[in-house]
C-alpha cells in the first residue's frame, strides 16, 4: 500500500463482523494483484462505538479528504464492508474510469442480482450510482465536494449521483466490475426505515429547491429513484 | 483368467483386477415377472446387495456398466410392457438394467459421504468462459459452509478454464474447487454423473455455468430439508434475459420471476432445473442420482420428476426468488403420453383393455397399477 498511489480505497465499518471484514480483505489483496490493477492506498473508519458515529457519508468525506490532499491521487473508491470484490474489479473500475473524460463517478455491478436501475449498454451511463463500491474522480471531487454530510445513511449516493449529472458529468456502470453485494434478503429495522425516509425527504426537499438538480433527478419511482428495467 | 461363481469363490481368487456380471435382482425384467407370476428360477443380487459384497471384500469399483435383456420373456403385450416398465423406471431408474457388470480392483470403497458438507457440482460446457466465472464468484460467496465445488468439462481448452476459473476465486478460502473431466457424446449427461459421482458432501446441488445462486438460497434449502426432514428440496427462481452489449459484455435487460413453486406447471412445461434443487443424498439411500437419461428431452426434469415420484418435495420458505438461470430455449411442453408417472389411470384402464392378454392378467396388472397409483397420489397430495 502507498501513500502516492493513484486509487485509494475507504471503508466506514459500523459494528461489522469480522469474518465479512476478512473476506472482503481477502478480496481486496486478489483483486489488487491484478496486473491491471492501480497502485492502492487502503483506509478504514470506524463508526462502531465507543467512537462517535458521523454517519455514512461523512466518514467517507473523511477520507476522501485525505486522499485527494496527495496531488497523485486520480480517484477514491468507497466499498462498504458487507461487499466482496471480484479479481478483475479493481482493474475493470480502473479501465472504466479512463474511458469518459467527463467520468465522475463509476460504480461496480452488483453481483449476483444487479440493480434493477437502467444503464445504457453502449455508454454506460446509469442516472445514479450506488455506493456500495463507488469510484469517485478527482474531477468529481473537486467539482462537488464529496458527500453532503446531512444525510447520515441512505440516498448520499442518489444525491451525489444527481449533483455530478446537474454538472455535466458523467455517471456510468462498469458493467465487468463485479461486486459481490446481496441485501434483498435482510429485514430492515425500524431505526432503518425512519433513517430511510428522513434521507428520502431530504433529498426531495433538495430536488425541490434547485431547477438544475429537477433536470436530471428521477422521484417517480419511490426509493428506487429511477424506471427498473424489469 | 481364473472364474468364480459366486461371491464366496470370489473372495477366495488372487488379488487382482476383476471383472464380475450379474443378473439384476431388481431388473424391471424381473419384478414384471414376478408380477404376472412367471417369476424367474435363476440366482440374482441387486446392485446395492453387489456393492455392499464387494465392499466386504475389500473391492472398489474401477468401472460400471449395464444391459438390458434385448428380448425378455414376458407374457403381456409389448405396449403393455412398456408402459409398465415406464411405471417401474419412473420409481427406481436402476431397475432398466438386467445385466449389471463392474470392472473391480483390490482398493477401498469410496469415502463416505461428510455428513455437514454441501457439494456442488458445475457443468461446464467450454462456449462461456465468463457465464463461468460469474457462476462460481456467486458460489464463492454465498453462506453455506463448508462448500466443494466440482466442475466438469470436456478435456482440453475447457478443463484448463476450469482450473483457471477455481484458481481466481481460490483466495476467498470459502471452498475446495476441483475440476473434472467428463467426455462423451452427451456432455451435460456425462459431466452430471461424472460429478456427482466425485462429491463428496451429503448436500448435493447441481448448476450449469450461467447459472447464480443468492447467498441465502442453500442455507433456506437446508433449512426446508430439515424442517420437512426430506430428501430433496425446492427453491424458486427467475430467468434473466441477456443480450450482447457492444463491448462484448453481457447486458440483463429483463428477469423473470417465477410466480410459485407450481410442480405440475414446471413438470407439464419441462421447466423443472436443477439448480432449483438441493439433494441430502443419505436421506435419499440408494436412488440412482447419478444418471440423466441423456436420450430424454428434458433430462433433469425426467430425473426429478422420478425422484418426486417416491419422495414429495420440501420447499423454500424465502420470500424472494433464490437462484436465477439466463433465460433458454425450453423443450416443447410435455405431452402427458411422455410422463409416464403422471400419466392418468383412465388412460392407462383404456390401453390395459386393449392389451392382448387373457382378462385375468388384466386385472391382476390393473390392480398393481392401481395400487402404485394411489400410492402415489397419496405421495403428491401430501405435499
Amino acid at each position: 500500500m502507498d501513500a502516492q498511489a493513484p486509487l485509494w480505497l475507504g471503508i466506514v465499518l459500523y459494528r461489522t463482523e469480522p469474518a465479512a471484514l476478512a473476506l472482503l480483505q481477502r478480496s481486496l489483496d486478489a483483486a489488487a494483484r491484478h496486473p491491471r490493477a492501480p497502485a492502492l492506498t487502503l483506509r478504514q473508519l470506524d463508526n462502531s462505538p465507543p467512537a462517535r458515529n458521523i454517519g455514512f457519508g461523512a466518514a467517507h468525506n473523511k477520507l476522501m479528504a485525505e486522499a485527494f490532499e496527495h496531488p497523485a491521487t486520480r480517484a477514491y473508491l468507497c466499498v462498504n464492508p458487507d461487499a466482496v470484490l471480484h479479481p478483475d474489479c479493481l482493474a475493470e473500475l480502473w479501465a472504466e474510469a479512463q474511458l469518459n473524460p467527463r467520468a465522475a463517478l463509476i460504480e461496480a455491478l452488483q453481483h449476483p442480482d444487479e440493480h434493477a436501475k437502467p444503464y445504457d449498454p453502449a455508454t454506460h451511463a446509469t442516472p445514479w450510482a450506488s455506493g456500495c463500491a463507488l469510484l469517485i474522480t478527482r474531477l468529481a471531487y473537486e467539482a462537488l465536494g464529496g458527500f453532503d454530510e446531512r444525510f447520515f445513511l441512505y440516498c448520499e449516493d442518489v444525491d451525489l449521483s444527481w449533483r455530478a449529472r446537474a454538472a455535466g458529468l458523467h455517471v456510468g456502470v462498469a458493467p465487468r466490475a463485479l461486486v459481490h453485494h446481496y441485501v434483498a434478503d435482510r429485514t430492515a429495522d425500524h431505526g432503518s426505515v425512519a433513517q430511510m425516509e428522513k434521507s428520502a425527504a431530504l433529498l426531495g426537499e433538495k430536488v425541490a429547491a434547485s431547477p438544475e438538480l429537477r433536470a436530471v433527478a428521477d422521484l417517480r419511482h419511490g426509493l428506487k429513484f429511477a424506471k427498473a428495467r424489469w | 483368467m481364473q472364474r468364480a461363481r459366486s461371491l464366496d469363490e470370489l473372495a477366495a481368487l488372487p488379488r487382482g483386477p476383476v471383472l464380475v456380471a450379474l443378473r439384476h435382482a431388481g431388473s424391471t425384467s424381473r419384478l414384471l415377472s414376478e408380477l404376472i407370476g412367471e417369476g424367474s428360477a435363476e440366482p440374482a443380487v441387486s446392485e446395492q446387495q453387489a456393492l455392499a459384497a464387494f465392499a466386504r471384500l475389500g473391492l472398489a469399483v474401477r468401472a460400471r456398466g449395464q444391459a438390458a435383456d434385448p428380448a425378455p420373456r414376458l407374457a403381456l403385450a409389448a405396449a403393455t410392457g412398456k408402459l409398465l416398465r415406464a411405471l417401474l423406471e419412473s420409481l427406481q431408474p436402476l431397475s432398466s438394467a438386467d445385466f449389471l457388470l463392474f470392472a473391480l480392483e483390490p482398493g477401498a470403497a469410496p469415502a463416505p459421504l461428510q455428513s455437514t458438507l454441501l457439494s456442488v457440482v458445475v457443468r461446464f460446457s467450454g462456449a462461456d468462459e465468463v457465464a463461468l466465472d460469474r457462476t462460481l464468484f456467486a458460489l464463492a460467496c454465498q453462506r453455506s459452509a463448508p462448500l466443494e465445488l466440482v466442475v466438469a468439462a470436456p478435456s482440453g481448452a475447457a478443463l484448463l478454464e476450469v482450473e483457471s476459473a477455481l484458481a481466481r476465486h481460490a483466495p476467498l478460502q470459502t471452498f475446495t474447487g476441483r475440476a473434472l473431466a467428463a467426455d462423451g457424446a452427451h456432455f451435460s449427461a456425462a459431466a452430471w454423473a461424472a460429478g456427482v459421482t466425485a462429491a463428496q458432501g451429503r448436500y448435493l446441488a447441481v448448476l450449469e455455468a450461467g447459472d447464480l445462486v443468492y447467498p441465502h438460497h442453500y442455507p433456506d434449502l437446508m433449512t426446508a430439508l430439515a424442517r420437512e426432514d426430506a430428501g430433496v428440496a425446492l427453491a424458486r427462481g427467475r430467468s434473466a434475459q441477456l443480450g450482447p452489449a457492444p463491448d462484448g459484455t453481457s447486458f440483463v435487460s429483463g428477469k423473470t420471476d417465477e410466480a410459485a413453486l407450481d410442480l405440475g406447471s414446471l413438470i407439464r412445461e419441462r421447466k423443472l432445473t436443477a439448480a432449483a434443487a438441493l439433494f441430502d443424498r443419505q436421506r435419499l439411500g440408494a436412488f440412482a442420482l447419478d444418471r440423466l437419461d441423456p436420450t430424454a428431452k428434458d433430462p433433469e426434469g425426467l430425473l426429478l420428476l422420478r425422484l418426486f415420484a417416491l419422495l414429495a418435495p420440501a420447499h423454500s420458505a424465502a420470500a424472494l426468488p433464490s437462484f436465477e438461470h439466463p433465460a433458454r430455449a425450453w423443450p416443447a411442453p410435455a405431452r402427458s403420453a411422455e410422463l409416464p408417472v403422471l400419466r392418468s389411470l383412465g388412460d392407462l384402464e383404456q390401453l390395459l383393455a386393449l392389451a392382448p392378454a387373457p382378462p385375468w392378467l388384466r386385472y391382476r396388472v390393473a390392480d398393481a397399477v392401481n395400487s402404485a397409483f394411489r400410492a402415489l397420489s397419496g405421495l403428491w397430495r401430501k405435499r
